[in-house]
């Protein structure tokens, strides 16, 4: 049988202030009201609730509202938490659905059919939305139906709703012609008829609607019996996550934006982790006073873990805004996210317990923030002539490296012995005997020798820039060390690159 | 959930009488491996815990510590070296064991960073082994409740943690203290000695581990240990004078020039 057309709603109510609800979560319960513009003639286009019982309303100036209500909360516009929000809505939906379209303004749309499947019933789909809604800070409406019309409706006369099929005619019968938002002359039509509700438009012949309205009036009459007059038109899911604040002065100082750029990781983590997602880089783009139009100071940081711990990745930013810090007061910061897949991990049930990949890639992130990029990593030795050469790769390596050297029955038989490298290689003085070094004096140690083993000749890349050429000696000094110290046959000079510890 | 399901086949190979070869649950002592180290410490390094391995220069502490994460990288587990002084060297620490694939490094440049690392590592979990190369970066504004602070860490943590310097400094929130000291430098020189021609090697330490401090057993036991040094490559040559199968004296063979590319 073939299965019927779901469609799911979700919407949010008066979407400026849920924008700034979820930037300012402590605006919740106090008397908010936002205003298109700035300045006292400002038009009030948003009211909260508890704003709404103190008997302000939309289309009053700014100076309007405050002379009603002394202590209500004025905010404008912003166009960033607008677009943060908007963004992290259609996050939310595609973490949902593959099918989502963006029907502006805090509504976005997704297919929703076999949602039974996986969900069980349409109402824990819903309940699912809604919860994972107040992870990203929005409060949601959902409706379910089987057109975008009757998904929309659902949505809007309640918090979660789902219209069975069939029943669409029913449902949508008493409810008020204006949640179809006719256009004004069409409303004022409708009016004089005495057309009330959406079941009373069904009820009148269609072509005469079309007659007296033309093609408003037909577009209407097929959303009042529920078929949509455009199919649901998904878009692609963002490939990174950004979220931006204007700072309400320009700050000079790491703390307070510090203090900033937490609140946007937090909320931008929060819509990474709805995609099942991590952080495999981040750009901070900073407007800095005086700077010209359009114009922006960037910084890009690669997270050699990919990781979805806040602390972590303000820790690195830290790091890098502390290497190189803006040049002027900072008046608007944007962070974006370019998401990773989390690195999987394949348990062995008769090896030791690993910790989980997650951990460890946070732990691994916070000492690339104390360390520098370079500084951590899994050493692997390279494969070349010069002594000591190793690179750092990211921990843990993606593939397992072969176990070369010996086994584990070999570890207990023979105790090597380490030595202590020293970076970059010191420059010493050597006193030499027909050819053999009788003293050396260096930074920090000096003596006589006692023993000498050597030379050894290494020479290696003659074909590249970095060539190397030297001999190598092991001394026994009277100062008690045994050093490896070695001659550069191009300079003639002697270094130290290692103690045998 | 690997512990139950070894557990749960523990009890199913016991019931059928089949022993199904499982790795031992991880202990609660890290072993080096050398035996008589081992037998020293009662086992090994304590887990959850501030060990210390301590000597001057030369004296083997490095190479000490890094059989004790030889052995617990060998084992499946995870290693970590802060390593304070960018001192590592990877060639080494290769042949002594270590499986570097499981070793995590970090090169903090300086001991409070390095305490900072030590802390964090400690504080993620699921390292066997977390080592401390202090090195002979400077000790100046690091408070002695720091190391307080890490034993706390260390104990929440199923870690070991090692202390590697040149002298004692976790003072009593160490639970083991082994302090290093070289007691021989072998050359293999007698033979190089009489033909000056020859090349004489760096064979290895002598080295005695003493017991400075413990918490389980008596402290001031000590046992000698060989550590071997992995010369340069060797090719045969002539040596006048000194013929193939002399009694006493061995064939030498000389250095070479090892060349790259």
């Amino acid at each position: 049988m073939r299965q019927k057309r779901r469609i799911a709603c979700i919407a949010v109510d008066e979407f400026p202030l849920a924008a700034l609800y979820r930037v300012e979560p402590e605006l919740r319960g106090r008397p908010v009201v936002i205003t298109e513009g700035v300045g006292p003639r400002a038009e009030v286009i948003s009211v909260s609730a508890e704003a709404r019982r103190l008997g302000l309303c939309t289309g009053l100036s700014a100076t309007q509202a405050q002379a009603v209500c002394s202590r209500v909360v004025v905010r404008p516009l912003c166009a960033d938490n607008l677009l943060g929000a908007e963004n992290a809505l259609l996050d939310l939906a595609h973490s949902f659905s593959s099918c989502v379209e963006n029907a502006g303004f805090g509504v976005v749309f997704l297919e929703a059919s076999g949602s039974t499947a996986m969900y069980g019933s349409e109402e824990r789909l819903m309940a699912a939305v809604s919860a994972q809604g107040q992870k990203v800070g929005l409060t949601l409406r959902v409706g379910v139906g089987s057109s975008k019309v009757v998904a929309r409706l659902a949505a809007s006369v309640s918090e979660a709703l789902a219209v069975p099929a069939g029943e669409e005619a029913s449902f949508m019968a008493s409810l008020p012609i204006d949640l179809l938002e006719p256009s004004h002359e069409v409303a004022l039509s409708l009016d004089r008829w005495g057309i009330r509700t959406i079941g009373q438009l069904v009820s009148l012949p269609a072509d005469q609607v079309v007659t007296r309205l033309g093609k408003p009036g037909w577009e209407l009459v097929r959303r009042a019996r529920g078929e949509d007059t455009a199919l649901l038109c998904p878009s692609a899911p963002a490939r990174e996550f950004v979220e931006a604040t204007e700072l309400e002065y320009p700050v000079d100082n790491m703390e307070p934006l510090l203090f900033v750029l937490r609140a946007l990781l937090e909320r931008l983590v929060a819509r990474v982790k709805l995609q099942g997602l991590t952080a495999g880089s981040l750009r901070v783009s900073l407007w800095l006073a005086g700077m010209a139009r359009g114009e922006t100071e960037e910084r890009t940081i690669g997270v050699v873990s990919p990781t979805d711990e806040v602390k972590a990745l303000l820790a690195l930013l830290r790091v890098e805004l502390e290497r190189k810090p803006p040049s002027a007061p900072v008046e608007r910061v944007q962070v974006t996210i370019r998401p990773a897949r989390p690195r999987p991990v394949e348990l062995d049930m008769f090896s030791p317990a690993r910790p989980s990949p997650r951990k460890l890639a946070a732990t691994v992130a916070k000492l690339v923030a104390a360390c520098g990029v370079n500084g951590v990593g899994s050493p692997y030795p390279l494969d070349s002539y010069r002594p000591g050469d190793f690179r750092l790769d990211c921990f843990p390596p993606a593939r397992k490296r072969s176990a070369e050297g010996l086994d584990a029955s070999c570890v207990e038989e023979l105790s090597h012995l380490a030595l202590r490298a020293i970076r970059p290689p010191a420059p010493v003085e050597v006193f030499c005997d027909r050819g053999w070094p009788v003293f050396v004096r260096g930074r920090g140690f000096g003596g006589r020798v006692v023993n000498t083993a050597g030379p050894w000749r290494v020479e290696g890349e003659w074909w590249r820039e970095g060539s190397f050429s030297r001999e190598y000696f092991d001394l026994e000094v009277s100062d008690g060390g045994i050093y490896r110290i070695y001659r550069d046959l191009a300079s003639q000079n002697w270094f130290i690159d290692g103690t045998y510890d | 959930m690997a512990c139950a399901a070894r557990l749960a086949l523990t009890r199913v190979g016991k019931a059928c009488g089949v022993s199904l070869g499982l790795s031992p649950l991880s202990p609660l002592r890290l072993g080096c491996g050398i035996k008589a180290v081992d037998a020293l410490l009662r086992g090994g390094l304590v887990r959850g815990r501030i060990n210390e391995i301590t000597g001057a220069p030369s004296s083997g502490r490095t190479s000490l510590a890094w059989r004790f994460l030889a052995s617990a990288t060998r084992a499946g587990e995870l290693g970590a070296v802060i390593d304070c002084g960018n001192n590592f060297d990877a060639s080494s620490a290769e042949a002594i064991g270590i499986e570097l694939s499981r070793l995590l490094l970090a090169s903090p440049g300086n001991l409070r960073c390095g305490l900072h690392c030590t802390e964090e590592v400690l504080a993620g979990g699921g390292f066997a082994l977390v080592v401390l190369d202090v090195g002979s970066t400077s000790m100046r504004g690091i408070a002695s409740s720091a190391w307080l602070r890490l034993a706390k860490r260390a104990e929440h943590s199923a870690s070991a943690l090692l202390l590697l310097s040149s002298t004692p400094l976790a003072g009593p929130s160490a639970f083991l203290s082994l302090s290093l000291r070289r007691i021989e430098t072998r050359w293999n020189s007698p033979v190089a000695k009489k033909h000056p021609c020859l090349a004489t090697l760096f064979c290895g330490l002598v080295v005695e581990v003493r017991v400075r401090r413990s918490r389980v057993g008596p402290a001031g036991e000590s046992t000698v240990v060989y550590f071997t040094s992995e010369g340069m490559p060797l090719i045969a040559c002539e040596v006048p004078g000194v013929g193939g199968g002399g009694k006493g004296e061995a064939g030498w063979e000389g250095p070479k020039a090892a060349q790259g590319g």
